[in-house]
């Protein structure tokens, strides 16, 4: 199988990962946290581990670093912790229904929410455009501002400085979706003034499935984020309430432990490797797939000014995207195709109504995949 | 060697606390609490000579990592 759906989750893994994971289940018995003995002292260390190898990454504190099972778990979490009844929420118009579904859960309770533009033609994703629309919106009742910082269907990145800058000049909150963006692109929260960082570990990360985080920056107070669940946390037990300390405040429950080693592996494999090392390659596959699909007629290249990552969008003439991308599984090569669960980017895109094909590549991927894709798409284009 | 503890809310900041003294120098080990120790049912700290006990709780306030008592262990 060739695999070209990174953007839902990334493999191959690298085998490092896959061994923590082992080694976590073999090794490390017991309830981090929890009880006192060898067992769950070696899944403490094995946790708290992972918590300073993604800290490393974004320039963050350890003790902030909350896990979560995804990105979307992760960014609800932050939203609506972070989010005071009758609050006002900025969100941008590429945004994912990891932030739209919270958002217009909260608009039902009270808390509106406005798209900001991003920028067309040559303003597309420029800081002065986009700070010029989040001024238009901002209201008194404003609190937040959440930003995609690369979008999982269009190939563009928000300026996460400016947003960031601009957040801070008017005391809110900043909230970043690092889905598409984690372990390829370099994120310091502290030059960012993010509020909080949200990313799925299964993606650029190289984690497995059902890992997640979100970093709280080190001035959001801590015990004034609203929990979701509430339960067991291994410390102050005898209180009914959650503790007020980060990261136990949000960590209620048993942890994936597992998950967590192999989420830890994977951050130290992005920090040997390199992030950027990573986000050249990835780019360029995807820069020459988009070469070398302008070339095809019978196929629909969707491009922006400057695209950045690793995400080629396309269609083909004459066919659903759901036909095609059957097409390309019986030939072997793994794609995503629909609305991508995020219908903003596709109404920004033109494509709400169809629909796109979406490829994108991995670190494990090579020039072959990319005329292997290529080629395959001329034949289903002149058979179309 | 006369042994201290330092109690602190979570077992995260335990480890953290950890981590700080030993980029200091200090070792320290983390521990969970008896029950009587812990102000509310369950706690952690780390355990250290007590000849480094005032450096290292001046290595936690340099960081405004939030400690709640520091004691000889008996």
């Amino acid at each position: 199988m060739l695999y070209l759906d990174n953007p839902a989750t990334s493999f191959p893994k690298p085998a490092s990962v896959e061994q923590a994971m082992v080694n976590a289940m073999r090794l490390a018995p017991g309830n981090p946290g929890r009880s006192s003995h060898a067992g769950a002292h070696a899944a403490a260390e094995l946790v708290y581990s992972a918590r300073e190898a993604l800290a490393s990454l974004f320039s963050a504190d350890p003790a902030r670093v909350v896990f979560c099972q995804n990105a979307t778990h992760a960014l609800n979490l932050a939203i609506k912790g972070l989010l005071s009844p009758g609050g006002h929420l900025l969100i941008s118009e590429l945004e994912h229904n990891a932030v739209l579904r919270p958002a217009e859960a909260l608009a039902a309770q009270g808390c509106p929410f406005t798209c900001y533009r991003v920028g067309r033609g040559r303003d597309f994703t420029s800081p002065e455009a986009i700070l010029t629309s989040l001024k238009n919106n901002l209201t008194p009742q404003t609190q937040m501002i959440v930003a995609c910082h690369r979008s999982n269907v269009v190939s563009a990145e928000l300026p996460l400085r400016e947003i960031g800058a601009f957040a801070a000049e008017h005391g809110l909150f900043f909230v970043v979706d690092a889905s598409q963006s984690a372990g390829c692109a370099a994120i310091d929260m502290e030059a960012c003034r993010i509020s909080a960082l949200c990313a799925p570990g299964h993606k650029g990360l190289f984690g497995p499935r059902g890992s997640g985080f979100v970093i709280f920056g080190k001035d959001v107070p801590e015990e004034k984020i609203g929990t979701l669940i509430e339960g067991g946390s291994g410390s102050d037990s005898a209180s009914p309430r959650m503790p007020d300390e980060l990261p136990e405040r949000l960590e209620a429950g048993t942890l994936a432990v597992e998950a967590i080693a192999g989420l830890g592996a994977g951050a130290d494999y992005i920090r040997k490797t390199g992030a950027g090392t990573i986000d050249e390659k990835e780019s360029y596959l995807a820069a020459l797939a988009r070469d070398r699909l302008a070339h095809l007629p019978g196929v629909i290249l969707y491009t922006v000014p400057r695209p950045v990552g690793s995400l080629v969008l396309f269609n083909v003439r004459g066919m659903s995207c759901a036909a095609a991308v059957d097409a390309l599984d019986r030939a072997g090569i793994a794609l995503r195709a629909g609305l991508h669960c995020a219908p903003l980017a596709h109404r920004f895109n033109g494509t709400l109504r169809e629909g796109a094909l979406r490829a994108g590549f991995g670190w494990f991927n090579t020039e072959q995949d990319v005329y292997t894709l290529t080629d395959a798409l001329r034949t289903l284009s002149r058979r179309s | 060697m006369n042994r201290c503890l330092i109690t602190l809310p979570s077992l995260t900041l335990a480890q953290k606390a950890r981590s700080l003294l030993q980029a200091n120098g200090i070792a320290s080990s983390v521990e969970r609490l008896s029950p009587e120790r812990a102000e509310k049912g369950c706690g952690w700290g780390i355990v250290l000579s007590c000849a480094l006990a005032q450096q290292a709780v001046r290595v936690l306030e340099l960081s405004n990592l939030p400690y709640r008592k520091l004691e000889p262990l008996r």
